[in-house]
């Protein structure tokens, strides 16, 4: 059994009269410790996947199995607890308390985990040792997202969700925060789940998961996937 | 082109109905607070003036001592400023009959003509036969009539009930609210315990006085002017110089009219004194007569006594003489008989010798020895001789000598027979005469039988005639003590007729003096001061509030703002658009708001003073004046902060404008240098600190809406209770004594002894002690000094003077109020605490009662009810002050109070004695005016829980909608729901709590300055806030936040962590 396992799930909005299904049997593994991308075309459905995986919203029909547990099932508290240790979260815009410093968004997490990891270890290990009691708009833009991914990693998750990451970013910044995922995944033996519209970067990824039309289209699996230097777009 | 702005703004209108609603919410609690607390003092007296004006309250009551006659009515309309007069009728009495049985009320004579003093019919209707009457529809201190009672009027004392009323058995048809008495509170009497319960209204041709007893005035030219202006009161001042002018000329008139009537009968009176003394004389001469012919009439029977003495004394020897007469006819009769025997047996002697000579020696023996035996009346020697010889010679002699012998015998017998029928003649003579002598004295003893029974009746009757004389005696020394009585008594009424001349004086009223007439206006003045202070906050806060929210609309919608400039709008057509949302939220808020204000507050305000007055109606109108005033406010408040919180988003360019604004920076706070405490913080604490300072504008509008809330809790519990502690503080720990019987300083010292004995024997009254008590004007140096004889500069105070100084102290209490230092009176004064701060005086400074007399003020005592200067006799003698010192009332401690009543009617009765007051009365009035303090307590509280609400809950939300995106993110970081919440509460939590600190401070100065506002000279309200006010308006104001907070959740467990993805607006 796969660490991450999606089986027919469906998700569907009532739009008053009219039926729209965001997921229409999605379907898909992906195995622990893996890079694995989900790409697809804007309204094509990636967001909802994410949103179900992440613990953020339900489904209405079929299983996701996250290290052998059905989420899917899960009550309001469970998904928060799920989100709360199984998940890291990483988002387009940071989303990083504006008011808070590095360490301090960092803390913000594991505050309320029980086993995490110590704040400025982690801002050191995301590279940004030196930085740590800045406040976010004294910070660039991938200097947030590092702490962004920082704040996630803290808590040392089950699953490192990242959303567009590299979508605010500029070009160079985003690769060395792609850089920083897949170092992360490599070296952690993290399973981290990227979302992402950009199809350049699916090579470097163990598994790539095409969504469209809100159903998987192709997964394909990489048998090896090239360093994010290598790619270009 | 403008349309379309007008639509957007009508459209954003509807898309942010919950913005639109929270602005018109602040404005319409701003407005409606301010305008209700604001009308409520002219709406209650605007419903006053007109309840007065409607029922016709005289602007001008006239009384005197000898009332009034017809000419005096016709003076007063003469003078010709009055429009329309009622001279009427008025007494004090007991009622019997009913439930008010024993209860004192004033009795005013009805006419249904007279518009004046007309009562407000609460039930039933007006009288409209002569024995039917409206009565007071709450009587105090007693239960009610009814409709449909019969009821008996009496006197209860020793005036004669028909020279008061003609008839006194009446029905009630009506119950009514009198204009006169507006508050709960009927005045006094000098009849019963001396406080009226009630009234009632009896037709005019009921009353039997000779003179009205007031006179009623409506003035013309006061007629349809404010009775709360100065320019009445001017007028009514006018008007009563106007009376008092009258009242010095007329007044001598009736005075006049009282004398001559007083003189017709008196004068009467002593014709008929004289009369009296004329018979009296006559009598006394009629009597005097009686003894005098008493005196005759017994000399006249000790004369009758002597001659019936003289009368039975010559009858005696009458008796005598008969008794000898009889005596001497029976020895006759013996004589005769002797003779007659002697004439016999000497016949017999010569018969038997004759024929029987030889025995006649026996015979004659026999004779001579019957002779000698016999006791013969007339037989002398002579005839024993003869015999002897006739005897003794028969035979020795011859015959001649015999027969010469028989001859001298029967010569001798002849003799004697002739001797017995001479002695016969002579006893029947005697017999006669002894007859007649026997007669005689049988009639002289009948005669005396008769004197003495005539000396009898008459020794009867001059006893009679004395008794007859002795009562007359009596009758003339009861005639004389009549005559003295009456001679005193035509002496009194002179003396009293004088008296009540001299006294007589026409007392001219104005409104002020009905009971609580002018407590109505302080009452109404205390209101609007505290209207002056509360909702001002509420108009600050609601501009505060306002203004956020419209900082955050202008925010949000920058973009917009943006691409309408970018399209070439003018910034005033941009402005405009923010303005009209302002002012459209303001307007329908601002008349709503003050719809319920003007509508609910006075009606509160009015409820919570019924149980002190007694108006039946409150008018609540739309005042157009503060309702333009308040809306044109709120307008410009909001439209003001609208363009205030554009300002920036107007001057950037659009481009700026389109791009989203960047999230406020994250900034470290000050906390955060004193690195000993913020490393010591926990991570949530710091924050929640970082949060709060970020949005300091925002903290600060919290923190001022709490604090707003929770000082307005704090004043108006700290002054419900500074106002209801003043009574237990004032009769608990000030005023000890019981009662004060108030004395007449005209009654001399034995009255007053007698009073006091009075007071000893009733046995309720423990210990007294006698005080002066006078008003007294009191200045300090400087109104001393500039003191303008003209002009009373001072303030009026109570001098109070016990008579021994070392025993006030178990009748008042003098302490201070900080520290309860006792204090004992010696040199100098001591004054009410209130009255030094009036004068602005400190322990060793100087006060006047006379200009240019120091005296210094030895200490300053706690006090809240009136102002008192006490002083030792001594230091009253150095006053000043001209009026001689006497005591005029005693205070009293009572061992047994509920037994008040009995002791105040027993006391009354002494002439020395004008009133009887208990402290317990005092404190029980003054309870009702808290009673009613508490729902305006609870209207505040109200309106501060709708203050905390509104502002914690507008800025809440604008806190959370501004912090959608970073809540949904921790959201996704896995906070629980109560953790999200506790997160944004903490912020809510400190605010509150400095809000609720700065709260108690600000409420601790805006009580002190409500107090001021409201207080007025004679009164000093509790200044100490005590513990349980500051916790219960924390506790209160902490009530509210959690009830927002509560609320707050709801919407917090809404937010969708999608938000979280999404890119930035």
């Amino acid at each position: 059994m796969s660490y991450v396992e999606f089986k027919d799930v469906y998700k569907r909005y009532h739009m008053g009269e009219v039926v729209i299904s965001a997921s229409d049997g999605v379907s898909f593994e992906i195995e622990k410790g893996e890079f694995a991308v989900i790409v697809g075309a804007s309204g094509a459905g990636k967001t909802t996947v994410l949103n179900m995986l992440g613990g953020m919203d339900t489904c209405d029909e079929g299983q996701i199995l996250v290290d052998g547990q059905d989420i899917a099932k899960f009550s309001k508290r469970e998904m928060t607890k799920y989100r709360r240790h199984d998940v890291g979260f990483v988002f387009q815009f940071y989303n990083l308390v504006q008011n808070l410093t590095a360490k301090e968004n960092v803390e913000l997490a594991t505050e309320i985990c029980s086993d995490a990891m110590d704040a400025e270890e982690v801002l050191k290990q995301v590279g940004l040792g030196e930085r740590i009691n800045n406040f976010p708009a004294q910070l660039s833009g991938g200097e947030q997202q590092r702490v962004s991914i920082a704040r996630a990693l803290a808590k040392s998750p089950k699953l490192l969700l990242c959303d567009e990451p590299t979508g605010a970013l500029d070009y160079n910044t985003g690769k060395t925060i792609l850089k920083l995922l897949q170092d992360t995944c490599r070296e952690k033996g993290m399973t981290v789940v990227v979302i992402t519209h950009n199809q350049a970067i699916a090579p470097m990824a163990d598994r790539v998961i095409k969504i469209k039309n809100s159903k998987v289209s192709r997964v394909t699996l990489n048998s090896d996937p090239v360093p994010v230097e290598t790619i270009e777009w | 082109m403008k349309n379309k702005i007008v639509l957007n703004t009508l459209r954003s209108v509807s898309e942010t109905k919950s913005r639109f609603i929270a602005i018109m919410a602040i404005i319409a609690i701003g407005c409606g607070f301010f305008a209700g607390i604001k009308s409520a003092a002219p709406d209650l007296k605007l419903s006053a003036a007109q309840y007065y004006d409607e029922q016709g309250l005289a602007d001008i009551h006239i009384m005197s001592s000898l009332g009034f006659d017809g000419e005096d009515v016709d003076a007063v309309k003469d003078i010709g400023i009055a429009d329309d007069i009622y001279a009427g009728y008025s007494a004090d009495l007991f009622i019997s009959g009913g439930a008010a049985t024993g209860k004192i009320v004033k009795a005013y004579s009805y006419d249904p003509d007279s518009k004046i003093n007309m009562p407000y019919l609460t039930e039933g209707r007006f009288p409209e036969k002569s024995n039917e009457i409206i009565v007071d529809a709450r009587f105090i201190n007693s239960p009610n009539l009814n409709i449909g009672d019969t009821v008996t009027l009496v006197t209860g004392d020793d005036r004669e009930l028909s020279d008061i009323l003609r008839q006194n058995e009446f029905v009630v048809v009506g119950k009514a609210k009198s204009p006169v008495y507006v508050a709960h509170e009927r005045g006094n009497t000098s009849i019963g315990n001396g406080s009226i319960n009630g009234w009632v209204l009896i037709p005019e041709e009921n009353f039997a006085y000779e003179v009205y007893t007031d006179i009623y005035a409506e003035i013309s030219a006061l007629k349809g002017v404010d009775p709360f202006t100065d320019e009445y009161e001017k007028g009514v001042e006018e008007t009563v110089d106007i009376f008092e002018n009258l009242a010095a000329s007329q007044v001598n008139h009736r005075k006049n009219a009282v004398l001559d009537e007083a003189y017709e009968e008196i004068n009467d009176a002593k014709a008929e004194l004289e009369d009296g003394k004329k018979e009296l004389a006559d009598a006394e001469k009629k009597v005097a007569d009686g003894r005098q012919e008493i005196a005759d009439n017994e000399k006249k029977i000790e004369d009758g006594k002597k001659e019936i003495a003289d009368a039975e004394a010559e009858i005696a020897d009458a008796k005598e003489q008969l008794a000898d007469g009889e005596i001497e006819y029976n020895d006759g009769l013996r004589a005769k008989d002797n003779l007659n025997a002697v004439i016999e047996q000497l016949n017999g002697v010569i018969a038997e010798y004759e024929t029987n000579a030889a025995e006649s020696a026996d015979v004659v023996e026999k004779l001579a020895n019957e002779l000698d035996k016999g006791d013969f009346f007339g037989v002398d020697d002579t005839l024993k001789q003869l015999l002897t010889g006739y005897m003794m010679i028969p035979a020795v002699y011859d015959d001649g000598t015999k027969a010469m012998s028989k001859q001298g015998l029967e010569q001798y017998i002849d003799g004697l027979k002739k001797n017995v029928s001479e002695i016969s003649a002579e006893l029947e003579a005697a017999r006669t005469e002894l007859d007649k002598a026997k007669q005689e004295i049988a009639d002289g003893e009948a005669e005396i039988e008769k004197s003495k029974k005539e000396l009898a009746d008459g020794e009867k009757e001059i006893a009679d005639a004395k008794q007859e004389i002795a009562d007359g005696e009596a009758e003339i020394t009861d005639a004389k003590a009549d005559i003295a009585e009456a001679e005193k008594e035509i002496a009194d009424a002179e003396q009293e007729v004088h008296d009540r001349v001299d006294d007589a004086e026409w007392y001219v009223f104005d409104r002020s003096y009905n009971p609580y007439y002018s407590n109505f206006e302080e009452d109404c003045a205390r209101i609007d001061a505290i209207a002056a202070v509360f909702p001002i906050f509420f108009i600050l806060v609601a501009a505060l509030v306002c203004c956020t929210t419209m900082a955050r609309m202008v925010e949000e919608q920058r973009t917009q703002i943006g691409t309408l400039k970018a399209l070439g709008y003018s910034r005033f057509t941009i402005i405009s658009q923010y303005i009209l949302y302002a002012v459209a939220a303001s307007i329908p808020g601002g008349f709503i708001g003050l719809l319920i204000g003007f509508n609910t507050l006075p009606r509160v305000i009015f409820v919570c003073y019924q149980s002190l007055y007694t108006m039946p109606y409150i008018l609540v109108p739309f005042r157009w004046d503060y309702a333009v005033g308040c809306v044109l406010t709120a307008c410009l408040c909001t439209g003001v902060s609208a363009l205030y919180a554009s300002r920036q988003e107007l001057v950037s360019c659009p481009a700026q404008l389109m791009r989203p604004k960047p999230p406020k920076d994250g900034k470290r706070i000050l906390l955060e240098r004193i690195t000993f405490i913020w490393k010591r913080m926990k991570f949530t604490a710091k924050v929640t600190f970082r949060n709060l300072f970020r949005y300091k504008a925002r903290l600060l509008m919290t923190v001022i809406g709490i604090a707003g809330c929770t000082a307005l809790l704090l004043t108006a519990f700290g002054l419900k209770n500074s106002i209801s502690v003043i009574v237990d503080k004032q009769y608990g720990e000030v005023f000890l004594y019981d009662a004060i019987i108030a004395l007449d300083s005209k009654a001399d010292d034995a009255e007053y002894a007698a009073v006091s004995e009075e007071c000893d024997k009733t046995g309720v009254v423990s210990e007294k002690t006698f005080v002066m008590q006078q008003s007294v004007d009191v200045m300090n140096a400087e109104t001393a000094q500039n003191h303008d004889k003209d002009s009373s500069v001072g303030f009026e105070a109570y001098l109070l003077v016990p008579e021994d100084p070392d025993e006030l102290g178990r009748f008042i209490d003098l302490h201070e109020r900080v520290g309860k230092e006792k204090i004992t009176l010696t040199d100098g004064v001591v004054i009410a605490e209130k009255l030094a701060k009036l004068l602005d005086v400190k322990v060793g400074d100087d006060i006047y009662f006379v200009p240019d007399v120091p005296v210094k003020v030895s200490a300053i005592c706690e006090n809240y009810t009136f102002n008192y200067v006490y002083m030792t006799p001594e230091a009253y003698a150095k006053s000043g002050i001209e009026d001689e010192l006497r005591s005029n009332m005693i205070l009293a401690n009572m061992s047994d109070t509920s037994r008040n009543d009995e002791f105040s009617s027993d006391l009354i009765k002494n002439d020395a004695v004008l009133a009887v007051s208990y402290s317990s009365d005092g404190g029980s009035k003054f309870r009702d005016l808290v009673q009613s303090l508490s729902l305006i307590v609870i209207a505040v509280i109200a309106a501060a829980g709708a203050l905390a609400f509104v502002v914690l809950f507008n800025l809440s939300n604008i806190n959370i909608t501004e912090r959608t995106r970073e809540l949904a993110t921790i959201k996704v970081l896995g906070f629980y729901d109560g953790e999200v919440a506790a997160y944004v509460y903490r912020e809510n939590v400190v605010s509150t709590l400095l809000g609720t600190l700065a709260g108690l401070v600000l409420g601790i100065f805006l009580e002190k300055f409500v107090i001021k506002s409201a207080e007025i000279d004679a009164v000093m309200f509790s200044p100490d806030i005590p513990p349980y006010c500051f916790i219960v308006a924390a506790a209160m104001t902490m009530a509210f936040a959690l009830l927002v907070n509560i609320t707050l959740y709801f919407k917090l467990k809404k937010i969708d962590m999608a938000t979280s993805l999404k890119a930035i607006e």
